[in-house]
């Protein structure tokens, strides 16, 4: 099955210029996903830098392409839950990520993207990016909940430092 | 243990580390540094979630969150500031070993970024743990991750 942008959007709360997932190249629902990211110069990440900075300066940030691996992982998983279960995916942890090769400007990034298990409501995922032949990051494990914006609008004066 | 490596230097401040490289946003408002054990140092860092922020519109535009990755940017961002570059680069994350997202940061909220850092290995990687808080206090994400500076003209494989 392949998933154009619009389907994206449809699944995905995130939005311009956060929705980093541009097509789902082939998903089994459950089981495994190749997503793909194209690099843009135009991307607002690129707007606030210097004139005159070195080339290695313009990679891609590691924190857009893990959010983009992380939303990749999350398509696999909605597509899998039951219809009518609303709220917002939130990242709650990773375990392992190695970050190999930068990325830039004209890459296309792919996701391969497996789902390991989902337990009690939250779904671990695993897998590696890719440009062209050569492997950009691994994922050891990333895990993720949805959560209603109820709950993460909780009052906060009953919190107490966990410490 | 003496080792042939570059020692931190910091030299930045975050508005210069933010126009050095590509970033989603200014993830830093201010860094402080102090010297840690065996040549390390800890740092302080913070930053307030600004909803008008290009990137946080989309993330989401019925609910500002700032997102997990964006801890780890404002990470990034105050570990460059604090330990510098070495022969003319940023340090670049390099291995993320664990991170937890325990609370959510929200529009308006103030995060402070605790972490001890290095000292600096044979390889120029360095270690970082770091705990974050909100402005109430309570504890947003514990990082642990491995920075490190690229080698001069590359050691991206290409």
């Amino acid at each position: 099955m392949r998933l154009e942008h619009a389907a994206l959007r449809a699944l995905l709360p995130h939005r311009y210029p956060m929705l980093l997932l541009d097509r789902v190249e082939d998903v089994t629902p459950g089981e495994s996903l190749t997503g793909v990211k194209a690099v843009s110069g135009c991307e607002p990440c690129y707007r606030g830098i210097a004139e005159g900075q070195p080339a290695d300066r313009y990679a891609y940030p590691a924190s857009l392409l893990i959010e983009s691996f992380g939303q990749g992982a999350a398509v696999l998983w909605l597509l899998s839950r039951r219809a009518g279960t609303a709220g917002l995916p939130m990242f709650t942890a990773a375990r392992d990520v190695a970050l190999l090769r930068p990325v830039h400007p004209g890459d296309v990034i792919r996701h391969r993207v497996r789902l390991e298990q989902v337990v009690d409501g939250a779904a671990f995922a695993s897998g590696s990016s890719w440009v062209g032949e050569r492997r950009v990051a691994e994922f050891d494990s990333m895990m993720a909940v949805v959560r209603a914006v109820d709950a993460i609008v909780e009052p906060r004066d009953e919190r107490e430092e966990p410490r | 243990m003496t080792v042939a490596a570059p020692a931190f230097a910091p030299d930045r401040t975050p508005a210069q580390t933010y126009a050095e490289a590509a970033a989603p946003l200014p993830a830093v408002a201010w860094v402080e540094v102090a010297a840690g054990p065996r040549g390390g140092i800890t740092l302080r860092a913070g930053t307030t979630v600004d909803p008008d922020d290009v990137y946080l519109t989309g993330h989401f535009p019925e609910l500002t969150v700032y997102p997990g990755v964006f801890t780890l940017e404002t990470l990034r961002q105050a570990v460059t500031a604090a330990v510098g570059h070495c022969a003319g680069r940023p340090p670049e994350l390099h291995r993320l070993r664990s991170a937890r997202f325990l609370a959510p940061l929200l529009a308006g909220d103030t995060l402070t970024v605790e972490a001890s850092v290095g000292p600096v290995a044979q390889d120029q990687s360095f270690e970082v743990t770091a705990r974050c808080v909100r402005g109430d206090g309570v504890r947003t994400a514990t990082v642990r991750a491995v920075f490190r500076w690229p080698v001069e003209d590359g050691d991206d494989g290409r």
